[in-house]
């Protein structure tokens, strides 16, 4: 019965007049007139509206909360640049530091060992560590490198013929012998070559300590050797042929 | 903010229709903040909402502050809202649904008022009753109110429906939307919406019986 009126009834609403269903089906007159009465009175109750005033309020609070909700978002907006330039200054210190770093340690040769030292310091061990890694080789090789020819301003000094002439100071005084005084002391000039070359082994070792310059004080001490070598043999074959 | 023509597809609530672009564009304009676009949402809906609110809450005050809450929480969380062609007034209605609900949570079940939009329901069932024909709308006593509501509670009637029957009464009779529009705002289908209307008529008139 109870689902029977609901389907009438759903049928008499769903026509759109219900007034003119139930004088069309007068049989269901009787069982429907007071939910057709109740869904009449519902329609026309005449619930009161909304007051201007309360418009007015409601209207003025969503305006409100709009506004507010815009100065949030603004006032965020306007932090966001400052932390941008907070950092910004932080990383352009950095960089200007790092800078100078290096460019002081280019001024006072110290190359890119320091700036290495200084990403070293900053937490880029890797690159402190090749820099180690890469280091020792070129120390080694620098060893290596000046050692031979310390070495050979060494050995040449030793050679007598060599180091005769090591110091061409020397030969100047060889020179006198050259005259008729020569023909009286040939031996005594051959003492002094002996002298110098005494003088030449000192000298010559004191090249080689200075290491650097050992090899090409060689060379010259090697070619002036000859050369007083030759001296000493005008000198004194002058004397023997006379 | 682009102004709304009045073409289209009939709108909800008896509002100018509109086709669902201008709406989409609408809905644009909320997300953007614009207050032209805000000013324009709520005219077109808030006397609907807050018969709705008045319908369930049966106090003009508490809707009139339900109503504002409405578009206040609507604001909040425009930018969540996405427009797929359905009504925006079904997004507010939900939103209004919730405000109403936690609004009678935070009043604990209290009775707020009895001059509620049954008032004229009440006069018009009394006169019919009485064999008398329903007069022009008039300010009705304190003591008139109190009479009529002792006779029919339809305020509790309303309360004892299910939560659908409810709905469709209040949103279809109260806040003047037809079946059609209630159908979309609830997101059912016609023929259940005038299912739901007449077994709620029914449970009502059982009600006042």
């Amino acid at each position: 019965m109870k689902n029977q009126t609901d389907k009438l009834l759903r049928e008499c609403l769903g026509s759109g007049d219900a007034e003119a269903w139930l004088a069309r089906h007068p049989e269901h007159h009787e069982l429907l007139l007071p939910y057709v009465e109740l869904h009449a009175a519902l329609q026309g109750s005449g619930v009161p509206g909304p007051t201007p005033e309360s418009v007015y309020r409601s209207h003025l609070e969503l305006m409100r909360a709009l506004s507010n909700q815009e100065n949030v978002r603004q006032s965020r907006l306007a932090r966001l640049p400052a932390a941008f330039m907070r950092l910004g200054t932080v990383a352009a210190a950095l960089a200007l530091t790092l800078v100078a770093v290096a460019g002081a340690s280019a001024a006072f040769g110290g190359g890119d060992g320091v700036v290495d030292g200084v990403f070293s310091t900053l937490g880029f061990n890797s690159h402190a560590e090749e820099g180690i890694n890469n280091a020792s080789p070129n120390a080694e090789r620098g060893r290596d490198c000046a050692n031979p020819n310390a070495l050979d301003g060494h050995s040449n000094s030793e050679d007598e013929d060599n180091a005769a002439d090591a110091h061409e100071g020397d030969v100047p005084r060889c020179e006198p012998n050259g005259d008729a005084e020569g023909l009286n002391s040939p031996n005594a000039n051959a003492s002094d070559g002996s002298d110098n070359a005494d003088d030449g082994i000192n000298n010559a070792s004191d090249n080689a300590d200075k290491g650097e310059h050992a090899s090409d004080n060689a060379d010259d001490g090697s070619g002036n050797a000859d050369e007083g070598s030759d001296n000493a043999n005008d000198n004194a074959d002058p004397p023997n042929s006379d | 903010m682009t102004n709304v023509s009045s073409v289209g597809a009939p709108a909800l609530g008896g509002q100018p229709a509109v086709m669902p672009l201008e709406e989409a564009e609408l809905v644009q304009g909320a997300k953007a903040r614009s207050p032209e676009a805000w000013s324009e949402v709520f005219n077109r809906h808030y006397k609907q909402l807050y018969l709705y609110a008045l319908a369930r809450l049966h106090d003009p005050t508490a809707a009139e502050d339900v109503a504002a809450s409405v578009f206040v929480e609507a604001l909040k969380s425009i930018d969540s809202y996405t427009y797929r062609g359905r009504p925006l007034l079904a997004w507010l209605y939900r939103i209004a649904r919730n405000v109403v609900t936690d609004y009678r949570r935070s009043q604990g079940g209290r009775n707020p008022d009895k001059n509620g939009p049954a008032r004229g329901i009440l006069r018009f069932l009394g006169a019919r009753r009485d064999g008398r024909e329903l007069e022009p709308a008039a300010p009705a006593s304190q003591d008139e109110l109190s009479g009529d509501a002792q006779r029919l509670d339809l305020k509790r009637a309303l309360e004892r429906l299910t939560g659908e029957q409810r709905e469709v009464i209040a949103l279809h009779y109260f806040a003047g939307f037809s079946l059609r529009e209630v159908a979309q705002l609830l997101g059912k289908k016609e023929r259940a919406i005038y299912s739901l209307q007449a077994r709620g008529l029914a449970a009502l008139r059982r009600q006042l019986q």
